[in-house]
């Protein structure tokens, strides 16, 4: 701000004043009066224009009439009012008004041009994919859908078409069963050559070798888990999942996760009581009961022991598994009768 | 198998010849199951003079030729499709409309070649396109004619399914790069007397190219189902792009280049098809999918293989007395042998017989990455000192020391090495694909009345597999049978003489049908 403006408006508006209060009030004085005060607001309006912020000075000569307006018709308390509005707005913080984001259009919800229901006439992908007599195009497409999904829930239906008679359907399921096997084969090369490196030197350190090798323990595992691996395959592919695991706890004796681990290793292999004791250790090595509980109610059924399954289950809250598990525990929760299988 | 050791003579040159054998990665530079059957074919017709045209991808994929070429080989020319080549001028050029209307039906009736106008000539329809490649229709006008231009923007809009324009766009010009080039080898080609294709695909199309120039019959001879094996790679392939959202993603569909890749095989191999005079199959199923892609079933039979048998028998007297505890696979290493389920059924076999042992005899250095998995796989079984990787070997030498022929495979037509096998006294165990159970358990009562000469287990069964081996290896009166019954019906059915002699007719009325039409 120009304070020498400032000043002379002050004094201009000072001056108006005396003119009103001084001498005679006729209409000349208060013509005089007038001239000097539109004078001072004028000068006002000019000197506290350049102090806008930039967005406020547009238009100018709608700003200029408005600052002058409100000096001129509210006299001296305009003026100090400006004045003060001005000096209040220097002091507080610039508030970011101008954002980047802009408001876009909502997208176009794209709709598949076929309907679903009306694909596989009405029959489920695994009656359709078993059917030899479907049509081979139909099931084709019954098998696309197939594709992504994991070895897990597929498998035992592309093992199935293997021997189909339908050579594309068998060759098709043969590459999704072996891609799926050859991606896992590939990590656990990797993480056996870093293994073997890691062996060979002499400072590393137990707690990155212990990690390798629960790694290679997961990644074996998950072969005979995802049932990509059969027969004697499986077994040695476990074995050898239960021996790195086995080599891990020692190295790291207090991973409760691990015995978990090795405990649904043990539980594939059919040997439940060193399942059992497996899970008992990883609760004392500090693994939460919801995640112990589940395996253990399992081996409980499997015995047939209905009642230690229900309270096991009973122990679980449901809130806290995910909601499949939930389900079955909110089951147990419910089922009444003792000593009967539900 | 019958290569030799590689040589690099140069390739024989001649102005005429009788048959031109179209070839696509295989005979002379590829040694295999296909390569040997050439070999075979030319060197058991010494008064017929051949011209084989190879069309490889590019020249870095093949090494040097793996055979000795026989005397009656008179003419070998290599092209490779996929070499970078000269480009026309970058500007566009205005095409015939009328001339492009016939491309367009083309297209139209290989997308739905059951859908057509009644009327419609295929065979006119291909013509009408191909002769026109020269000038209305060349390569030219493929790349940036404002027809083409006109066309490819239509098509994208009506039937792509893949929101990325780029992408159908190189698809397009990728999948239609080779066409012109073949024409040009079709033209060049010296004056045969008649084609013999032994797959469609390009080589396929390339006969069809050649019979509407030269005017001389087709033979179509297929091992494989060319249409169908394309079908799987290209469904597995990872190098098409999927570009579709979400909500755009229909689950039972594949991506439209996919699709698009899959449309443009069945297209070609419907040419072929339709062009050919003769087409062979190896065996009933693969004629009957011959007829099912686009076959007129009256042009239609099948030859099996055959095996020159007394190059094998001489071998019976070199074995052992006790059956060797050896399972051998004889093949290339590659996917579609499934190698892997051989080691994995090994790994079965010397958990019961420890004395056990696994013979891999075949090249590695097609696939190396997947001859890497096979090597970890057998070190992750613990089996490093029970199999062994032989490399190429002479199955005279090879086969005394065997007591099975393993056959793992996902695919085959009618293997030759079972034959081999069979003539030299071993018997098989092999997967339920292609024609190896009629090969194994006979094909009609008589064939059948023979016996067994192995065992069939299914695809990707590594217990079976090792349960049959075991089966036939621990009971020596067991596998005398199957042996026994494999010479016999290697000698009664697929014989050497038998094959050739039903070729021998195959191309004499090939090379009458040239003579009726140029009378």
């Amino acid at each position: 701000m120009n304070p020498l403006q400032f000043l002379l408006a002050l004094v201009l508006e000072a001056g108006a004043a005396a003119l009103l209060w001084m001498g005679e009030r006729d209409v000349v004085r208060l013509g005089a009066y007038l001239g000097v005060h539109a004078l001072a607001c004028a000068v006002l309006a000019v000197t506290l224009y350049p102090l806008l912020p930039a967005r406020l000075r547009r238009p100018p000569l709608a700003v200029l009439a408005l600052l002058f307006s409100l000096a001129f018709f509210i006299p001296f308390l305009g003026l100090v009012a400006l004045l003060l509005a001005v000096l209040v707005m220097r002091m507080l913080p610039v508030g970011e008004l101008d954002t980047h984001f802009r408001l876009a259009a909502p997208p176009e919800f794209l709709l598949s041009v076929r309907e679903p229901a009306r694909l596989f006439r009405g029959l489920s992908i695994r009656q359709l994919l078993t059917d030899v007599h479907a049509a081979a195009p139909l099931r084709t497409r019954a098998l696309n859908a197939i594709a992504s999904k994991p070895a897990r829930i597929a498998g035992d239906l592309l093992r199935k078409l293997l021997s189909d008679p339908l050579e594309d359907l068998r060759l098709v399921a043969y590459g999704l069963l072996d891609t799926q096997e050859k991606a896992l084969r590939a990590r656990i090369s990797e993480q056996s050559a870093r293994l073997e490196h890691l062996s060979a030197e002499p400072h590393a350190s137990p707690a990155s070798h212990a990690e390798l090798l629960r790694h290679l323990a997961e990644l074996n595992f998950e072969l005979v888990y995802q049932s990509l691996v059969q027969g004697d395959v499986r077994d040695l592919t476990l074995a050898q999942a239960i021996e790195h695991a086995e080599a891990a706890i020692r190295l790291d004796p207090g991973d409760g996760g691990l015995r978990q681990l090795l405990a649904r290793m043990h539980l594939e292999q059919g040997d439940t009581d060193r399942a059992c004791d497996d899970l008992i250790r990883a609760t004392e090595d500090g693994l939460p009961d919801n995640r112990v509980l589940p395996y253990l109610a399992e081996m409980a059924y499997r015995r047939g022991d209905w009642a230690s399954v229900r309270t096991l289950m009973q122990r679980i809250d449901p809130l806290t598994v995910t909601p499949r598990m939930a389900a079955l525990v909110r089951y147990w929760h419910a089922s009444q009768t003792a000593g009967e299988r539900p | 198998m019958s290569a030799s050791e590689p040589s690099v003579p140069p390739l024989p040159r001649a102005e005429s010849a009788d048959i031109a054998l179209l070839l696509e990665g295989t005979y002379p530079y590829i040694s295999g199951g296909v390569s040997s059957w050439v070999h075979q074919i030319i060197t058991g017709f010494p008064d017929l003079r051949f011209a084989v045209v190879f069309l490889g991808s590019r020249p870095e994929d093949y090494g040097p030729i793996r055979y000795e070429l026989p005397p009656n080989l008179v003419h070998v020319e290599a092209h490779y499709l996929f070499d970078a080549a000269e480009r026309p001028a970058q500007r566009t050029l205005r095409t015939d409309q009328a001339a492009f209307t016939h491309v367009k039906a083309l297209h139209r009736y290989w997308q739905e070649p059951d859908n057509v106008p009644a009327g419609t000539d295929p065979q006119a329809l291909f013509g009408a396109v191909v002769d026109r490649f020269d000038d209305q229709l060349g390569e030219a006008h493929f790349l940036r004619g404002d027809q083409a231009w006109q066309h490819l923007c239509e098509q994208y809009e009506e039937r792509c399914t893949d929101p990325s324009f780029v992408d159908y766009f190189w698809t397009v010009r990728t999948m239609h790069a080779p066409l012109w080039k073949l024409k040009r080898i079709a033209d060049k080609l010296i004056p045969v007397k008649a084609f013999h294709t032994v797959s469609t695909g390009y080589a396929g199309l390339l006969g069809a190219m050649c019979k509407r120039r030269h005017g001389r019959s087709l033979v179509l001879s297929e091992h494989g189902i060319y249409t169908k094996e394309r079908k799987i790679d290209l469904f597995g392939a990872r190098w098409i792009a999927d570009n579709r959202s979400v909500l755009q993603r229909d689950l039972t569909e594949l991506s439209y280049f996919r699709e698009l890749w899959i449309r443009f095989f069945q297209g070609i191999g419907r040419a072929c098809y339709e062009s050919s005079d003769q087409i062979i199959a190896l065996y009933e199923a693969n004629r009957r999918r011959q007829v099912a892609d686009g076959a007129r079933g009256e042009r239609t039979s099948t030859i099996p293989n055959g095996i020159d048998i007394a190059r094998f028998s001489p071998l019976r007297a070199l074995r052992p007395d006790a059956v060797p505890p050896v399972l051998c696979l004889i093949g290339r290493v590659v996917p579609i042998k499934d190698v892997k389920n051989f080691i994995r059924a090994l790994r079965s076999v010397i958990n019961q017989m420890p004395e056990a042992e696994g013979w891999i005899a075949g090249p590695e250095n097609e696939d190396p990455a997947y001859a890497e998995e096979c090597k970890l796989l057998i070190a992750s079984l613990g089996l490093q000192d029970r199999v062994r990787f032989l490399g190429f070997q002479r199955l005279t030498e090879l086969l005394p020391k065997v007591g099975l022929v393993v056959l793992s495979s996902i695919s085959e037509a009618l293997p030759l090495v079972l034959l081999e096998g069979f003539a030299a006294g071993v018997p098989a165990v092999s997967t339920d694909v292609g024609s190896c159970r009629q090969l194994i358990e006979g094909l009609d009562d008589a064939d059948r009345a023979i016996g067994a000469s192995g065992r069939v287990v299914g695809l990707a069964d590594p217990k079976a597999l090792a349960d049959a081996a075991v089966e036939l290896l621990s009971d020596p009166a067991a596998w005398q049978r199957a042996s026994d019954a494999g010479v016999e019906r290697v000698h009664r059915y697929y014989s050497l003489e038998l094959m050739l002699g039903r070729y021998r007719a195959v191309y004499e009325r090939a090379l009458t049908w040239q003579a009726s039409v140029s009378s």
